[in-house]
């Protein structure tokens, strides 16, 4: 049970990750980025060439893989975004123009690396066993989850308590006031899209870790519990992004502990739904639904 | 055909009129063309026309992993037949994306535009329930390579088979496992989503009763699943002797490296999804005593089985897997059909592919009998210093 439960947190963190990515690029400019999901594939294929390439640790892997993360939530952004800025469906445009970037980038992925799944060479990253108080947790495990609160905290720090984050705030309250108050939208606009991305990517080269292979559809697996996750956790909010992360993790944890996989869905979905229905703006939402 | 005598006078009927149908559709097709049917018999055969073959295989999206290999055996079968010369082969491949809608597609366009002879595919049986049906209707042969569902070859005299399926294949390695390893309690892991490994499972459980081995713990998981540590957990507290993995090949990689990096030791008793040297490459060190059941394998002392890994290797660049072998076979299977009479017309290549009877291929002795299904021993194999070895 405890073991589980320790599944769950693992499961979860990665979630959250993968979520707080995609929430952080709604709350602050209430753009649904559905090339997220292809952003965060790419990010574990450019992690397991990079690692095969060139073969550096891990912790060089990492920030080199949330570099690239951050120059392609730029693209995404410029290409997916910028250009309908202004129109009256701007939202929804956007919505369905990064659905389509994302496809692009899906192909983009087959045709550099083929239909097979890739996966980590087994001695990248030697994976060790612990056992605390009767759970096993793996090496890769204990770091996925470190790195995740690490990347979290860092990123409501940032949020909080920069000039960059500040400028956020700003804008998410109130993209022309900020703009007339002399905050550069372009410019903070692309530093979401960037941080966005930079950790879409780090979250897959740690699922891909994890999981020991990425294979194209890695994103979309992903996907609709990512958003269940934004949802439970009120859209827009960090914090309940990553709370709402792991309550799914252990929810389907403990789905398969005491049931059977095939209630997994149905448990995490049904949580989903009795949360709109108890609590409409999430787990953490307040009363004013955009914030970051 | 096992009838039960109360019902059997009613079904003769039926199989009767079904084949009164099945006759005058056939009439009606009337495609013989006197070209496709030449001179000489067996391996002095001659036709002058070129027969065209269709082949629909998954190149692109989930099934790729299978149609790639799929298509490249095929391929290199047909062209050492050409060599051979006689009748001259020509390959129409097409692409059914692992979708419904473009194996349907593709069947079409073969059956009607390209008047194939004969059609080797589709890749998944959940496409060959509709595209089988027609090809029967419109009397066009069609050979599956990987088409293992239950319920395949019964769609009509016009369907066949050379794929083994997994509950044979699983069915084997039991008892070779038990025998060698002593197993008394084993784990059961599959992927309830899909037909196949649901089926599989089914028959892995009576093959383990009949064995008597117990079973421990029984978890499912579903193909889009990435992530194990759930149902892997309640595993290593079953403390099971070995564990029995019904899955497709996308799930088996990442489900077999986190039940090593978990700490399972126990050996892994898999089917068909573990019969590829991608799979061992992938899982490199977890992949050590993995036991698989196979229609074919890399180490196996059949007819012609080392030349073809040679001749595939350097065309391809890549070691050939079960799916590369399995098409591999159907091209010498329909060469064979055709041969038979020195005839490629459709209705004489149906005739005769349900006649091959213990035809030397490289999956050993195979036949395949008028129904449609495939009879061959299946082959059990160890995972031992990175290779495949028989067990």
């Amino acid at each position: 049970m405890l073991q589980q439960l320790a599944n769950g947190v693992f499961a979860g963190s990665i979630y959250a990750l993968f979520a707080i990515g995609f929430t952080l690029v709604f709350g602050v400019l209430r753009h649904l980025n559905l090339a997220h999901p292809a952003v965060f594939t790419a990010g574990a294929f450019v992690g397991i060439e990079v690692a095969a390439r060139t073969a550096i640790p891990v912790w060089i892997l990492l920030p080199v893989v949330a570099l690239f993360g951050a120059l392609a939530g730029v693209l995404v952004e410029r290409i997916a975004f910028r250009p309908l800025r202004g129109r009256d469906d701007e939202h929804f445009a956007g919505l369905i123009s990064s659905v389509a970037l994302g496809g692009i980038v899906i192909a983009l992925l087959q045709a550099r690396y083929g239909t097979e799944p890739q996966s980590f060479a087994m001695d990248y990253f030697p994976d060790r066993l612990f056992e605390v108080a009767g759970v096993r947790v793996t090496l890769t495990q204990l770091v996925t989850l470190g790195l995740a609160l690490v990347l979290m905290v860092g990123l409501a720090w940032l949020v909080s308590a920069t000039p960059l984050g500040r400028s956020m705030r700003a804008v998410a309250e109130n993209p022309t006031a900020a703009k007339v108050l002399g905050v550069n939208v372009g410019r903070v606009t692309a530093g979401t899209y960037a941080l966005s991305s930079a950790l879409g990517t780090v979250a897959g080269a740690l699922l891909a870790l994890n999981l020991g292979q990425a294979g194209r559809d890695l994103g979309a697996s992903i996907e609709l519990v990512g958003f269940a996750v934004i949802i439970l956790g009120g859209l827009g909010s960090l914090w309940g992004a990553m709370a709402a992360g792991v309550v799914l993790g252990i929810a389907e944890a403990l789905t398969i502990h005491l049931f059977d996989s095939t209630w997994k869905s149905m448990v995490a979905f049904a949580l989903l739904f009795a949360v709109l229905v108890l609590r409409p703006r999430g787990l953490f939402g307040h009363v004013k639904v955009r914030e970051v | 055909m096992r009838l039960k005598s109360t019902t059997g006078a009613a079904l003769a009927v039926a199989a009767l009129l079904a084949t009164g149908a099945c006759v005058s559709q056939d009439a009606n097709e009337a495609s013989s063309d006197s070209a496709l049917s030449g001179s000489g018999a067996g391996a002095d055969c001659t036709i002058d026309e070129t027969v065209k073959i269709g082949a629909v295989f998954s190149l692109t999206e989930a099934a790729a992993f299978a149609g790639a290999y799929q298509q490249e055996g095929l391929a290199l079968g047909f062209e050492e037949l050409n060599a051979a010369g006689g009748i001259t082969y020509e390959v129409i491949q097409e692409d059914d994306k692992t979708t419904v809608e473009d194996s349907v597609a593709a069947f079409e366009k073969l059956i009607n535009r390209d008047k194939v002879s004969a059609i080797v595919g589709p890749t998944l049986s959940n496409m060959a329930f509709t595209t089988y049906t027609d090809a029967q209707s419109a009397g066009v042969p069609a050979l599956g390579v990987s088409t293992t569902a239950e319920g395949i070859p019964e769609i009509g005299d016009y369907i066949f088979r050379a794929s083994l399926p997994e509950e044979v294949a699983l069915a084997a390695s039991i008892p070779a496992a038990k025998e060698s390893l002593g197993l008394t309690k084993v784990a059961v892991l599959y992927d309830s989503a899909d037909e196949f490994t649901t089926s599989a499972f089914n028959t892995i459980k009576d093959v383990l009763n009949e064995e008597g081995i117990e079973i421990v713990a029984e978890e499912t998981f579903e193909t889009a699943d990435t992530d194990f540590a759930a149902q892997l957990t309640n595993v290593l507290e079953a403390e099971p002797d070995a564990v029995i993995l019904s899955a497709l090949p996308g799930a088996t990689v990442p489900l077999v490296k986190q039940a090593r990096s978990l700490g399972i030791e126990a050996p892994i008793v898999g089917g068909n999804a573990f019969n590829s040297p991608v799979l061992v490459g992938a899982l490199e060190d977890a992949a050590e005593g993995l036991i698989v059941g196979g229609a074919w394998s890399a180490a196996a002392d059949t007819t012609g089985n080392a030349e073809f890994i040679a001749a595939y290797t350097e065309k391809y660049g890549r070691a050939p897997d079960q799916f590369a072998a399995q098409a591999y076979t159907a091209a010498y299977l329909i060469d064979q059909a055709i041969r038979a009479d020195c005839d490629a017309n459709r209705e004489a290549i149906k005739d005769n592919l349900g006649q091959i009877l213990e035809y030397d291929s490289i999956l050993g002795p195979i036949s395949i009998d008028e129904e449609g299904e495939v009879h061959q021993e299946p082959v059990v194999q160890i995972v031992r210093d990175g290779a495949f070895t028989l067990l």
